[in-house]
């Protein structure tokens, strides 16, 4: 059974710990968007008690958008402080490689639903161009995308995926 | 402050953040511990909220060991880390960093010496590189990542101790 999310209010900070995953495919990556935000960022979601960042990655994404993948390499961590809607927060985000070729039924259109309709996801995958003219949330995820995408890293390979 | 350390209970399990220094001086590594426990572990403490990894090991440096001529090499590495300890279960995560002392600090004096914060009751001790596989110090994956910090690239550790279930 889940345990609750890490994501709890400590000196009026709101602190929690989250999971998102990098998904490369032809030089573009995933990215999701909430309907009411106007802002992408990287799918993923709130690492529960207990959870291992790997097993909130596979768990969020088999949700949001159908996938399985045996494991993924963790990319990088950052330390995230931003203030949205007048509360401010303190974010540990994992960053985790996923490669296309070792999951089973990721979408290849360029845009599409998530599965859980009332959470109201759009995903996407996003060229360099696009990364760059997009706005795109937390501030620093542009650079460390575009750093990404131009790094000659072994994890980026062609994908093989289903079309809707 | 102890009310603004990440160090929280959520459904029964103990969360917490800790930023940890890596100080290594002729092939010796810096551990702490308190007088009562049994394993050492390396030098630093909770993460405040609000504050960067970075900004808890100059703190933590500073308020135990009094040391002002030092500075934070790179990041190191980050662990998820679940354990039990004294009928908890724990839900930790580790920073740690690779720190550089200046040579004129008084730490490099001795082999074993007590912090400066009267009331915390912090041992260090050097334990020789070479001797860390055997050495009474926590976590378990602790001396690996010691030696693997030497190429420079920060590693990511996922590990869950046996008696955590």
């Amino acid at each position: 059974m889940k345990k609750s999310d890490i994501n709890f209010v400590l000196d009026n900070i709101k602190v929690n710990c989250r999971a998102v995953g990098i998904i490369a495919n032809n030089d573009m990556i995933l990215m999701q968007k909430r309907q009411r935000d106007n802002f992408w960022t990287l799918p993923g979601g709130k690492i529960a008690l207990l959870e291992k960042g790997e097993e909130t990655i596979q768990r969020e994404l088999k949700e949001e958008i159908g996938i399985d993948f045996e494991n993924c390499t963790m990319y990088n961590v950052k330390e995230n402080f931003f203030k949205f809607e007048n509360q401010q927060y303190h974010e540990f985000i994992f960053m985790y490689l996923i490669n296309p070729n070792q999951v089973t039924g990721l979408c290849i259109d360029k845009e599409f639903d998530g599965i859980e309709t009332q959470k109201k996801l759009q995903f996407r995958w996003m060229t360099e161009k696009e990364l760059l003219s997009t706005e795109i949330a937390p501030t620093w995820l542009k650079d460390e995308l575009l750093t990404y995408l131009n790094a000659d890293f072994k994890g980026k390979t062609k994908m093989l995926g289903r079309k809707l | 402050m102890k009310e603004k350390d990440i160090n929280v209970v959520i459904d029964n399990v103990r969360l917490n953040c800790r930023a940890v220094a890596v100080i290594i001086e002729n092939d010796k590594v810096l551990f702490q511990k308190r007088k009562q426990d049994q394993f050492w572990a390396l030098p630093g403490g909770k993460i405040h909220v609000l504050e960067k990894g970075e900004d808890t090991i100059k703190r933590e440096l500073k308020e135990e060991l009094g040391i002002k001529d030092f500075s934070i090499e790179r990041f190191n590495s980050v662990s998820e880390y679940f354990f039990g300890f004294d009928t908890e279960k724990y839900h930790q995560y580790i920073f740690s960093y690779i720190v550089s002392v200046d040579e004129h600090e008084w730490i490099f004096q001795k082999e074993e010496f007590d912090g400066i914060e009267e009331n915390e009751n912090l041992l260090y001790k050097w334990f020789p590189l070479a001797e860390l596989k055997e050495a009474p110090i926590k976590p378990d994956f602790i001396a690996e990542q010691i030696m693997n910090s030497k190429n420079n690239n920060i590693q990511f550790i996922s590990y869950t101790e046996e008696n955590s279930i």
